[in-house]
Parts: C-alpha cells; structure tokens; sequence
C-alpha cells in the first residue's frame, strides 16, 4: 500500500452508549482503553427506549418474562421507574471505573428510539461504542442460548479498503495489543481481491500479526455469521463503510453480542 | 596433737591418723603418656567408661521390636546427644533409605486426602510430572474446545436449538408482523406491540385508529401471547438439553486430548498401582469438570469488568510431604523443637474472603514424617512441657501411624473446615534424651512409658580411674581438640585435665565423664593459650581456665570470708572453748561449690532427756539434720544412760546461720559440742570437723570434703597459718581427696592438717585432747576419761531430777 498511509487515531471524544448488561461492561472495558491509549474523553450515554414507553402506555401491554415465563401487564408507571433506575445504575458504574482511571468523562440520558439517539449523538463524537442492548431481540443476548465465551480473546475488524478502514484496523489492533488479544481482520473484498492486498500490506508494513479472512459479496448476515463464529471482545467498523448502508450497520449493531465500535 | 607428715595413726586406741601430703591428692604422671601432643595422639571414637550404655544402644537400636524406643538418661552435659549423633549417623548411613510420602487430593471426599507411598526418589518426580500434566492440560484442553472442528460440533448443536425454537420464534415474530405487531425485548421479557414505519404506535395514536384496528390489534396479541408464553416456557427445557449436549461434546474433547498424556504416566508408574489408580481419578475428575479449564469471568451486578479469574487447578496436584531423594541411608532427625504441630505435622490454613481454608497443598510434614523409616531424636523435656506432645508422640507410637490432627479444632479453639489426612504408616525408632529424675517420674507416674521405651541407656557420671582409662581419656581430650579445633594439648596438660576429672567427682579413684565440662575446660584453656600466643595447651594453661572458673564465680565465697576475716561472722581459729566447735558446710552456687566454716555451739541443763535442735525448732532445718541430731541423741542415752534416765535438756545452734541447714554432715561435730558442754573439757578451736554418725558412734563419709577442707584452710590463711590448724574428716573419706596444691604444699610444710578419724571417739580425742575411755570390766569408766565425766554429769542431771520429784511429791517449795 503506497498510495494511502493511514493517520495515527486522533480521537478526542468517543462516545459509548451502555447499560449494565455484560455487552455494556465490555463496550465500556473497550472505551477504556481506547481512551486511555489516546487520551480522549468518554461520553457515556445511556438511551431509555422511547419505544418501551410508549408500549406501556397501551392499554394492553404485557410482557412473557424470560424467568417464569409468566405473562404479566407493562405499567407506565413501572416501567419509567425501571428505566430511570437503570440509567442511575449504568450512571454509577460508569462512573466508578471513569474514576478509577483518572479519566476526564461526561455522562447524560437521553430518550428516544435506540439507533436515531445513538447515531444522533455521535454525530460530534470522533468514535461510536455500542454496548447498550437495543429492543431488538437476539436470541443469545435475550438469555435463550447459553453465553459463549472464548478463551481466546479476539478483536474483529471489518476492512473495506477505505481511508476510515485504516483507521479502525489500526485502532483494532491497538485495542488488541494493550488486551493481548487475537486481531481478526474481516476483508469484505469483491473478486479482483484488492482489498485483501491492501489489507496484507498494510499488516507486513506495520508488523501486525491477524488472522485474515475474506468475504466476497458480503452481507449483513455472513458479517453476523462470521462474528458469532469468533466470540470476539470488540467488533470495530468504521461508519462509513462502502460495503455496507446504514441499515446493514444497524442490523449488525443490533444483532451483535459484542460491543460494536464505529469510527 | 603432734605435727607430721608421715601419714601414720596418732593414736592406735582411738584410730584416728594425720594424712600425708601424699594422700591429699592423686597426682596423674605426665610420663605415663608416650605422646607429645594430642596432635600425635588418635580420637577416642566410643565411649569412656560407659559400658553398660554402650550395650544398651547396641541393643536398642539393633532390635527391632514394637516398643524397644530408647531414653537416654544422664545429667545435662554428660554427652548423651554428640554420642546418640555418632551412633545413630554411623548405624543410619548403612540401612535403606525409607519412601516418599504424598498427599494427594481424594476425589470422592475432599476433606480426606489420600497418602501415597511411591519408592525414595520417586516423590519429586511424580510431583514434577503431575504438575507438567497440569500445565499440558491446561494448554490441551482449551486447544481441544476452541479448535475449529469442536466450536462446529458446539455450533451444531445450538444451531439447533436455533432451528427448533428460532423458528418458532420466527414464525411468531411473522405471524405477529402480518398482523401489525413485533416482538421487542422490554427489561425484562418480551412483549408483542403494535408497530408503525418502525416505532411502536403511540397511545395517542392507538386512539386514532378504528375501533376496528384496534380491536385487531388487541386481538392479535391475546391470541399471540399464549404462544409467545409457550416458547418462553420450552426454553428452560431446551437450554438444559443444550447444555448437556455441549458438555458431552466437551467431554469427548477433553478424553480425547487427555488421553496419551495420562497414558504416558500411568505407563511410567505402571509398579505402583496406588499412583496408577489416582491418575485414573485424576482423569475421571478432569472430564467431569471440563468447564474449568475455561477461562471463568465473574460477573457481579453492579461491578463492572471484574478480571477473569483464572482456574484452580491444585486438586490435580501432588503435596510431596516427606521427599527422601537427597537421603543416604535412613533419616535422623533432630527436633529441637517438638511442639504438637512440628511433631505430627500440621495443616495451614489460608485465607480467602476474610474466611479460613485449607487444601491438601498445605498439608506439612512432622518430624514424625521425616524420621519415618529411620531415628527420631528429642529431649525428653522438651516433648513432655510442650502442650499435648508427649500425648500425641505416645499415640502415634502406639498406633504404628501418623494421625495428623487440628488442634485447635479438637480444642473447638477455631471453628473452621480443617482436613482428616489419610494416616501414613510409622516406623521409627524414637531416642528421648533426658535427666534420670524424669526417666524415674515417668516409670512411676505413666503407665504407657515402659511400654513405649523399654530401653533405658544409662550414661554414668564417673568412670574407674584405671591407667587404661588414662590413657583412653587422654584420646579422648585429643577427639574433643579436634572436634572444637583447638590447639593441640600437651600431656603435662592432659594429665592436669584428669586430675581435674578426678577433683570434679571427688574421689581419686575415679575420673569424672562429663563432657561439657571437660570440653569447657578444653576451650578455656585453649583461650587462654591463645592470650599467650602458644602454639600448645599446656598444664598452665589448663590452671588458669580452672582458676579463672572459680575467679569469675567466687565472689559470694570471698564475701564470706571477709566477714570471717573482720570478725563479724565469729570463728575461733585458736584456742579452747568448751561446748563451741568448727563444722564445715558446703554452700553450692550454680556450677560452683565451696565449704565454709560455721560455729556450733552446744548448751546443756536438767531437763527431760531431749537434745533441741534449733534450727528444727525455727523450721530451718532439714530432715536429714533433724535425723542426724535424733541420732546423737539416742547415741548419748545409749552410752552414758543405761542404769538411770537422761534427764538432760541440750540444745544445738549453728551460730549467725539465717539461711536453710540440711544434711548429717556436722552430726559428728554437734555431738562432740554436746560432749564437751557436759564433761566440761574445752575443743580446740584450730581445728574444724566433719563428718556423720551411727547410732553406735562410728564415723560416716559425707560429701564435699574437698571444698570443706580448703574453706577453712583459706579461712585460717587468710588470718595466719599457725600449725595447729586442719580439718577432721571421715576416714572412709579419705580416698576422696583432691586437695588444691596449696593445700598439698601447706600439709607438706606442716603448717596444716588432715586428720582422718574412725568414730567419734577417735575424733573428740582430737578435738578435746582426752580419751573417751571404755567401761571396765566393773561397767565404769576410767577416772578422768571423757566418758567418766560425761557419765558423771548425766548422772548428776538425773539425781538432781529424781530428787526435785521427790521433793515435788511431798509438797516441798
């Protein structure tokens, strides 16, 4: 790669959006380290569902609870306490570990729906940390399948051969080296193989060691697929990926087990 | 009393004799010895004197039976443990070495770890190879569980669970789409809800609708609720299935990467089918616990990313307790220390989360364990104060095992989980050493003792002071050089020493064998030498250690003797005086002895036929003293009160004594006091007596005649040596002298005397200067004799006495 040399990360502001959840703890482990690697400020924001309080404002909301399968009416009432009472405990948590590391943070709630109040608010923020879990169901994530972990620690990284990619392989692997974690680099490539090269020059220039897989024509299920596959600590894509629109990244998002950076 | 030095009986009718210079002291020829130095000498590698603990250890060690442990008996310093040591090493070095012992962790009940016994050597290395097994697990295994082919079979099989209940879940989440409804996760659950371009309708705009869609959409979700209800109620079910599927995945996994590395141990170990079986546990353990061997993350609501805690794996591990690889021959162990836990072992605790817990990994070997299989050695003292040890050894002995136990848990001290090890076998010859008092208490007071130590080894004080023994004692000093690495010791030297050894028993027949002193007086002397930068110890050298020992402890004695000198504590060194005589006392401070003189006095009146001792009656006096007085009390109505009563009222003193007075030694002395009070003859007061009588006067050895002796010959020097000064001892004492040289010297030159008597007749002729005389043939005796006028007086008592009764009778004033 001659052409293109990636910037070193520059990011002052990430922002993450969790909840207590472990996909919430791990998101904010990542933050972290990402913060203290480049000295930026975290931005915790935690999202109450818009969707949730308008569901229990029906006149016929109920809810199966996964712990007794029992079905029992949503409350307005119940439910705006459980998401105040949630965002004070994500508040406090995150709180606690900011503290601890001697890192400079701010931290605010917002409501509305999961994707518009995350992607809105990280319109100023030089990186994006999903860790909080969207209404959307996964089978896993919901409690039905399970937990998987590996042993083996590993940060994806989804490489499209853009300029940004560059920047999430690198910060990809710098999330990998502080963890001492397994870079896995996803190359979504087309079939004159370009990217790949791109991607394998730019791992023998910088001496990075990863496994490297390709994907031709990829989706957002095989992306899924392939992730699942690798139970990894991180997934990092950078947001504006020519392979895939901005449905694609939302499905990938939500559907994801792990934290999910953008940058 | 004539002067001389010819040793020869001053009187013949009375036995009494004045000692040679000669027979003061045994004097140890230096020439007898053929050597220079003891640099030409050899060591005396057994023992001296000791014949009868020779055979014992001999015969203690050599057999083999259930309780022929042994208790070395003898006084402190006597050489009881450097000998036992050359014994038990030399008889150690050529039996086999004993096993190794383990503990290992019993997989059927964790609070009792198995003991394995594995061949000397074989410990370490069975402890080294279970640890590599640990670490090859630990890389095997999770390699097995995250290689590729095994998360597909894991994959499989959730995808199962996915293609069972996923699509169910997916032909609700269809169905329920066709009908304007979703299923979104709430906090805790899932719900259906009405949904429009991706949001969850509004109530405002559920209100909206028509009574219609409304009615549809509720519709909808009472009839979709139930069959939400029903996946949700499956799950638990299915999730269990899965679970066991996977771990049976796990499982197979695990047994298949598992199995060349126990394979190779058990082959390695095939021999000892304890081991083989344990690895089997070991297997059987790994299998059913496979998930450990996954890096486990803790999660605690409310506490964010706590690390991942890394496995414990030490239930795999082996505890080599007792490791006998660098041993030659059997073990000797030495346990200076033997409290309960240091004897039988013990079982640390540590702590986790403010709370006390144990493992197999801390379980500690004893100095039972070690010596296991070979000799244990401890002081009988020291076992017997430290709380319940003696118990413990005693049970363990009995037993034949090594029970190790928690103290505090059978106290109820500590409520804790503590661990029952398995009991390891015991073989072992246990050595108490000891004083004889304790060997005698616990024959008498613990009925197990002589069950458990039937082999006594009794190290005597004192040897004969034969010229073989000389010559062994003088290999022996070389061996004591050699071993504190000391100059080497010229003859005229060695020969000081054993006259010395013969001064510290007291007698010149014998030699004394108490090592500690001897080696003191070997480095002392040594130090001393080195002062005067001498390349060799010579006789010197050997009498300024001993004048220094005495120097440094002496002052007390001095202190005595000024007094004497100043006159505040009264002695009579010259003159007469009647009813007032010199005894002689032993005062013992520590290691260190000396006699003084002490003045006794005797007064006499009509009275009831008793003899007071004062000290008895002020509850100073011991019981032997008491004995002594009662004895010249029934001695004296024996002689001198056959035909009419003793109506005598005595009564004896040691004068300015404030301080306890036992012993019969001044008994002698008293009855001569009480003699001289009632025949009114005078005692010379140049001359001190010892000595103690029988109830027919005759004169009994006491001890301590050599500090007797030189106490008052320094009390007279210090005054002036006039000539008519000496001491009166026991005759049978006689072969118990080893005088100072300046005492010798002062003998020789006439201006002292040792004067030997047979009874007490013998010695009031000294002291008085007048026969006692014997009853004629008319039961009298002899005018002006001793008797004569103590009968004479006695008599008079009783006449006086009979007639003051009389008198009493009639009513007379």
């Amino acid at each position: 790669m001659s052409d293109v040399t990636p910037a070193a990360p520059r990011t002052k502001r990430i922002l993450i959006t969790l909840d207590t959840s472990a996909r919430g703890q791990a998101a904010l482990q990542a933050a972290v380290q990402l913060a203290s690697s480049i000295r930026a400020e975290l931005q915790g924001m935690f999202v109450e569902d818009e969707d949730l309080v308008r569901l229990a404002q029906l006149p016929f909301a109920c809810e199966v609870e996964f712990t007794s399968a029992m079905t029992r009416p949503i409350l307005a009432s119940v439910m705006e306490r459980d998401l105040k009472s949630a965002a004070q405990r994500t508040q406090q948590a995150f709180a606690r570990v900011l503290e601890q590391k001697n890192l400079s943070w701010t931290f605010h709630v917002v409501r509305g729906t999961m994707a518009q109040a995350t992607f809105a608010a990280a319109a100023d923020a030089d990186m994006l940390v999903i860790g909080q879990q969207g209404r959307a169901l996964q089978m896993s994530s919901a409690g039905m399948l399970p937990a998987r972990r590996s042993r083996t620690s590993r940060v994806v990284v989804v490489f499209d051969g853009s300029e940004s990619s560059f920047r999430a392989i690198e910060l990809a692997h710098t999330l990998a080296d502080s963890n001492q974690s397994l870079l896995c680099v996803l190359v979504l490539d087309f079939q004159d193989g370009e990217h790949s090269q791109r991607c394998s020059t730019w791992l023998k220039q910088n001496g990075v060691r990863a496994d490297v897989d390709v994907l031709i024509d990829p989706s957002e299920h095989l992306i899924l697929g392939y992730v699942r596959a690798r139970l990894p600590g991180a997934l990092v894509i950078n947001r504006d990926s020519k392979c895939l629109n901005e449905d694609q990244l939302a499905e990938i998002v939500n559907q994801c087990d792990c934290p999910v950076i953008l940058c | 009393m004539n002067d001389s030095n010819d040793g020869e009986s001053d009187d013949s009718s009375t036995k009494t004799c004045r000692l040679a210079a000669k027979d003061l002291r045994w004097r140890c020829d230096p020439s007898q010895f053929v050597f220079e130095t003891t640099r030409d000498l050899p060591g005396l590698d057994g023992l001296l004197g000791q014949a009868r603990a020779d055979s014992a250890i001999e015969f203690g060690l050599g057999i083999q039976h259930e309780g022929y442990n042994l208790f070395v008996l003898g006084p402190p310093g006597s050489g009881k443990r450097t000998v036992m040591r050359k014994y038990l090493e030399a008889r150690a070095a050529g039996e086999p070495r004993p096993s190794d012992w383990c503990y290992v962790n019993n997989f059927l009940d964790e609070d009792r770890p198995n003991a394995l016994e594995v061949p000397a050597g074989q410990g370490r290395q069975f402890e080294q190879d279970m640890t590599q097994l640990v670490d090859d697990l630990q890389a095997a295994i999770p390699a097995a569980l995250e290689s590729e082919e095994h998360r597909r079979k894991i994959e499989q099989a959730e995808q199962q669970f996915q293609d069972e209940h996923g699509r169910s879940l997916d032909d609700l989440a269809k169905e329920a789409h066709d009908r304007g409804l979703e299923l979104i996760r709430t906090p805790s659950g899932i719900a259906l809800a009405p949904v429009r371009n991706g949001q969850v309708i509004s109530p405002d705009d559920f209100a909206k609708l028509s009574e219609q869609e409304r009615t549809a959409i509720e519709q909808g979700v009472d009839e979709l609720q139930p069959k939400l209800q029903a996946i949700v109620q499956r799950l638990p079910q299915t999730h269990k299935l899965v679970r066991e599927q996977v771990r049976e995945l796990n499982r197979e996994a695990i047994r298949f990467a598992m199995e060349h590395l126990i394979s190779v141990l058990k082959q390695k170990y095939a021999s000892l089918p304890e081991v083989v079986a344990h690895l089997g546990d070991v297997e059987a353990d790994v299998i059913q616990n496979a998930d450990q061997f996954r890096p486990q993350i803790e999660t605690i609501p409310g506490m964010p990313m706590t690390e991942p805690r890394g496995p414990s794996f030490d239930q795999y591990l082996v505890n080599l307790l007792v490791d006998n690889s660098e041993t030659s021959g059997a073990p000797v162990v030495y346990e200076d220390y033997p409290y309960f836990h240091n004897l039988i072992g013990r079982v640390d605790h540590e702590t986790h989360m403010g709370s006390l817990v144990t493992h197999f990994t801390l379980i500690k070997a004893g100095a039972l364990h070690k010596a296991n299989g070979g000799y244990l050695v401890v002081q009988a003292r020291d076992v017997l104060t430290q709380l319940f040890s003696w118990d413990a050894l005693k049970r363990a002995l009995r037993s034949r095992q090594i029970q190790i136990e928690s103290l505090g848990a059978a106290m109820s001290l500590i409520s804790t989980v503590s661990l029952q090890p398995e009991p390891i076998p015991l073989r072992v010859k246990v050595v108490l050493l000891g004083d004889r008092l304790l060997y005698y208490l616990l024959q008498e007071f613990d009925p197990d003792f002589d069950e458990l130590f039937k082999v006594a080894v009794d190290f005597s004080d004192e040897t004969d002071r034969s010229e073989e023994n000389c010559q062994l004692y003088a290999r022996l000093l070389s061996s004591l050089a050699n071993q504190y690495q000391t100059r080497p010791l010229h003859r005229d030297a060695i020969a000081a020493m054993i006259e010395q050894a013969a001064r510290q028993v007291g007698d010149q027949e014998k030699l004394s064998t108490h090592m500690g002193s001897v080696a003191d007086l070997i480095r002392e002397s040594d130090h001393w030498a080195a002062v005067e930068q001498a390349g060799v110890i010579t006789q010197s050298h050997v009498k300024k250690a001993i004048d220094q020992q005495i120097y440094r402890s002496d002052r007390i004695r001095q202190q005595i003797f000024e007094e004497i000198r100043r006159g505040s504590l009264l002695v009579d060194l010259q003159g007469t005086k009647i009813g007032q005589v010199n005894g002689l006392s032993v005062l013992s401070l520590g290691r260190f002895s000396f006699g003084r003189p002490s003045r006794i006095t005797a007064t006499a009146g009509m009275g009831r036929g008793r003899v007071i001792d004062i000290e008895r009656e002020v509850e100073l006096g011991g019981a032997i003293h008491s004995k002594g007085v009662l004895i010249l009390s029934s001695l004296l109505a024996t002689r001198y009160a056959q035909d009419f009563p003793l109506s005598l009222s005595a009564s004896l003193v040691f004068e300015q004594s404030y301080g306890p007075v036992d012993g019969d030694s001044a008994s002698v002395a008293e009855y001569c006091a009480l003699l001289s009070v009632l025949s009114g003859v005078p005692i010379r007061q140049g001359l001190a007596v010892t000595g103690s009588l029988n109830q027919h006067g005759q004169a009994q050895p006491i001890g301590g005649v050599n500090e007797k002796i030189e106490g008052f010959f320094d009390v007279c020097q210090s005054i002036g040596l006039t000539g008519d000064q000496g001491v009166l001892i026991p005759a049978s004492n006689a072969n118990h002298l080893m005088l100072r040289q300046d005492v010798v010297d002062a003998v020789s030159a006439g201006r002292f005397s040792v004067i030997t008597y047979d009874d007490v007749d013998g010695a009031a002729a000294v002291l008085m200067g007048i026969d006692s005389g014997s009853r004629g043939s008319d039961g009298q005796y002899p005018q002006g004799s001793l008797s004569f006028l103590v009968e004479r007086r006695l008599r008079d008592f009783a006449e006086r006495q009979r007639s003051f009764g009389e008198r009493n009778e009639r009513g007379e004033k």
